[in-house]
């Protein structure tokens, strides 16, 4: 019967891998952010470095946009997660 | 630089790794800051320590080898000084020219903006992953 209830296939354990991989997602992008660039000095090699910061500024854009949408996608999962509990606790106590 | 987050046992690296990846960012945007700060305010100095014109200095981030920790190397700009023909300064060579420092403050007030910029962002993904904490802290 637990099985049924928190094993494989269930909601509840659905929600807990989403909430894993939400958070290696967070990790991810928050590792590119620390690491977007790599010297205090942006200009010396005119061209080359004018087109590597039009790359790091793109790729900013795009991960903070990323890290917006983790998040909420976090916390839809969390509360989610919060009201399945909730829900199971109800059905094993008796009090909706 | 050693990160405290990596003496925690396993969960709570897991936990906190995140956090700490942000944190790591931003003292590196506080050490590239540093470095700029320190340019702006030698941009006029003609006679360091060693008698020479002040070098432009540039902060290279990297990885250590053996720790895996986070370093930041401070590097010269080799580039050649700015010369100011001012026959009556003191500081002028033989034919009158001055040698001021390889530092052009506009490019050092862009590389501070980028850094504080980038500072910002990682404080953002720093507040992003304490959200998610407290969210899984209530479940």
């Amino acid at each position: 019967m637990v099985p049924s209830l928190f094993g494989a296939g269930t909601l509840t354990n659905d929600l807990r891998g989403a909430l894993d991989e939400l958070s290696a997602t967070h990790h991810t992008i928050a590792d590119d952010v620390a690491n977007a660039t790599s010297r205090s000095a942006s200009t010396g090699f005119a061209g080359q470095l004018q087109s590597s910061m039009t790359k790091t500024d793109e790729n900013l854009t795009r991960d903070m946009a990323s890290l917006a949408d983790t998040e909420t996608r976090y916390e839809a999962a969390a509360k989610l997660l919060q009201k399945s509990y909730a829900d199971l606790r109800a059905a094993i106590t008796g009090n909706g | 630089m050693v990160d405290p987050i990596q003496m925690f046992p396993r969960p709570l690296r897991q936990l906190l790794g995140p956090l700490g990846t942000s944190a790591t960012g931003m003292s590196r945007q506080q050490e590239f800051m540093e470095v700029i700060s320190n340019n702006i305010a030698n941009a006029n100095t003609t006679k360091g320590p060693d008698g020479k014109p002040y070098q432009r200095e540039i902060a290279v981030a990297g990885i250590d080898p053996r720790t895996g920790a986070p370093t930041t190397t401070v590097v010269h700009d080799t580039s050649p000084d700015r010369l100011v023909l001012e026959p009556g300064n003191p500081d002028a060579d033989a034919n009158g020219y001055v040698h001021y420092p390889n530092v052009d403050l506009a490019n050092e007030q862009v590389d501070l903006m980028i850094a504080s910029r980038m500072h910002e962002a990682n404080a953002t993904a720093f507040e992003a992953g304490k959200a998610m904490l407290h969210k899984a802290l209530d479940i």
